[in-house]
């Protein structure tokens, strides 16, 4: 294994203290716990918004925190869910007076801990209220939804909630736009190499040689099956047939699309891909409101991408206009 | 042997934590097979997290000794793990309240609150293919006669969570990460379910070494 390190047991504070003294204008790390940032500027009766997660995946989660975007994050260990009192920090951090939303990728260690945590807030008088993000369609059946990984549809869910706590919303008003946007995203990925967990520097999965993995999951979990590789056309089109089948029950045809780069694959391959999205919806009579490529969610040096269709509706078309950056992303308000 | 004193029971626990931490490497082989094989560093992280942060200064009180072991699980290891494997700690913390030493009833009775709650926080229950299917017989075998002493006890407990182990390569997952495997993970045993096997092994081997 070749990765840049100091020691296995200081990589995620080595990574933070990084990542701070790249963002000090803007971004904290919390003195109620290592395993928080947070954003310094606040809001008074705005709803907070955190999110977090396993380390690992980066630009996510902290790459989020941002104006108009996240107030706080908890970290994890390598691919492990941040524990309680993190969780705990974390809402403290973004509590602005008017409650707090906690958006995370759908997974059973992020789901114990955040409950575990907005229990924790509840007895320090913080009402929190946790959305699992659920959007990779390859892990569970439309029946199932709820039950599907999150994986980088956590993008646009995160944007539009926040935009709404931004706006003023409510929590329960932010959280209705929450379950909304969450249930209109769909993702779906494939792997082509394994990343290395710098740890114990073993792959995440193993595959032969001119094999990839479709629908594989960002941890490596295996996906719908595995087949040969084969040109970006006949892999998109294939990929594509997938999303659009759970986009036939809406009426509305204006979409936000994200390519994502699981952490190898470049810009020149992401690109490739996005021609034949691009192409495909609008054969598909599908209009694109704004699409954004690029490796948010990754997993290490693992190559592969993920391709999310979001389907918007007035309210969220609205929310995901409103202005927005980061260290990892930005969206400018346009007339449209 | 039919009480530990809070010494002992510290001594157990540092047992069960060297464990895992020899078990490593194997608990992270299983995990590969059919999870994203980083059960085994979270293992040892809790444990290593154990012999740092519990103390002798821990062992002026018997529920406090274990509080400290789970908390010390929860903070080192985050995840899934973390939550679960701590209950299985504060589980027998509350159980041992206002406890001078720890008896067979009171560790029965820990793993009984440490199933109840692991049950109804994972919403698992025995036959999914998690660490339940070693924990939740080794549980009913301690709570099935309280007037045995440690070392029949253990033995039993040990025995039936080392059984547990062997079913859940039966059955498909369905929860953690291995849960989108479903029937492909039929024919692989269970990481966590290992960890409680190893756990009870453990406690096996101190009371039966003590007892000497």
């Amino acid at each position: 294994m070749k990765k840049i390190m100091n020691a296995a047991d200081t990589l995620v504070e080595d990574m933070l203290a990084g990542y701070v003294s790249a963002e000090h204008d803007r971004v904290a790390i919390s003195k109620e716990h290592p395993r928080v940032l947070y954003k310094k500027q606040k809001k008074t009766g705005k709803v907070g918004i955190v999110s977090g997660g396993g380390s690992g995946h980066e630009p996510l989660f902290f790459g989020l925190l941002g104006e108009n975007l996240v107030d706080s994050v908890a970290i994890g260990n390598l691919f492990a869910a941040p524990t309680p009192n993190a969780v705990l920090a974390a809402i403290k951090e973004a509590d602005q007076g008017a409650g707090v939303i906690c958006l995370f990728g759908n997974y059973a260690g992020d789901v114990l801990n955040f409950d575990m945590g907005v229990e924790l807030a509840d007895f320090e008088e913080i009402t929190a209220l946790n959305l699992p993000i659920a959007d990779d369609v390859a892990s569970a059946d439309q029946r199932h939804q709820s039950e599907r990984r999150g994986i980088a549809g956590d993008l646009f869910v995160l944007k539009e909630v926040a935009a709404a706590a931004a706006k003023g919303y409510s929590l329960e008003a932010c959280y209705q736009i929450g379950l909304a946007a969450n249930s209109r995203t769909f993702s779906l990925g494939v792997g082509i190499e394994p990343g290395t967990n710098p740890i114990n520097g073993k792959k995440n999965f193993e595959l032969a040689a001119n094999e990839i993995e479709f629908g594989l999951g960002i941890h490596g979990e295996p996906g719908i099956e595995k087949m040969p590789l084969v040109s970006a056309h006949k892999l998109v089109g294939k990929m594509m047939a997938r999303l659009l089948l759970e986009l036939q029950d809406y009426a509305e045809q204006e979409l936000l699309v994200c390519v994502n780069g699981l952490g190898a694959t470049t810009m020149m391959e992401l690109y490739i891909v996005n021609k034949e999205v691009s192409q495909l919806l609008q054969q598909a009579g599908y209009h694109v409101s704004d699409t954004v490529v690029d490796s948010i969610c990754t997993t290490q040096e693992m190559a592969g991408f993920s391709i999310t269709l979001h389907v918007l509706n007035e309210e969220l078309k609205e929310l995901y206009q409103m202005e927005a950056f980061s260290s990892c992303y930005f969206h400018k308000e346009v007339d449209q | 042997m039919k009480t530990l004193t809070v010494q002992e029971a510290h001594g157990m626990l540092k047992k069960i934590a060297n464990e895992w931490i020899n078990h490593e490497e194997q608990l992270g082989e299983i995990d590969r097979k059919i999870g994203d094989g980083d059960h085994g560093i979270g293992m040892a992280n809790g444990a290593r997290a154990i012999l740092q942060n519990v103390t002798e200064t821990d062992e002026k009180n018997l529920a406090n000794l274990f509080k400290q072991a789970g908390m010390a699980m929860m903070e080192s290891m985050g995840g899934a793990s973390g939550v679960i494997f701590s209950a299985l700690f504060l589980g027998v913390a509350k159980a041992a309240k206002k406890q001078e030493v720890l008896t067979v009833e009171v560790l029965a009775s820990g793993m009984e609150n440490a199933v109840k709650e692991i049950k109804q926080r994972g919403k698992a229950a025995v036959g999914d293919k998690t660490m339940l299917d070693a924990l939740v017989p080794a549980s009913e075998a301690l709570s099935a006669d309280h007037s045995r002493d440690f070392v029949s006890a253990l033995a039993i407990a040990r025995e039936k969570a080392a059984e547990g182990v062997e079913q859940t390569k039966r059955y498909p997952a369905k929860h953690g990460r291995s849960k989108f495997l479903g029937e492909r993970a039929i024919g692989f045993q269970d990481a966590g379910a290992t960890s409680v096997a190893l756990m009870c092994q453990a406690m096996y081997d101190y009371v039966k070494e003590e007892e000497k």
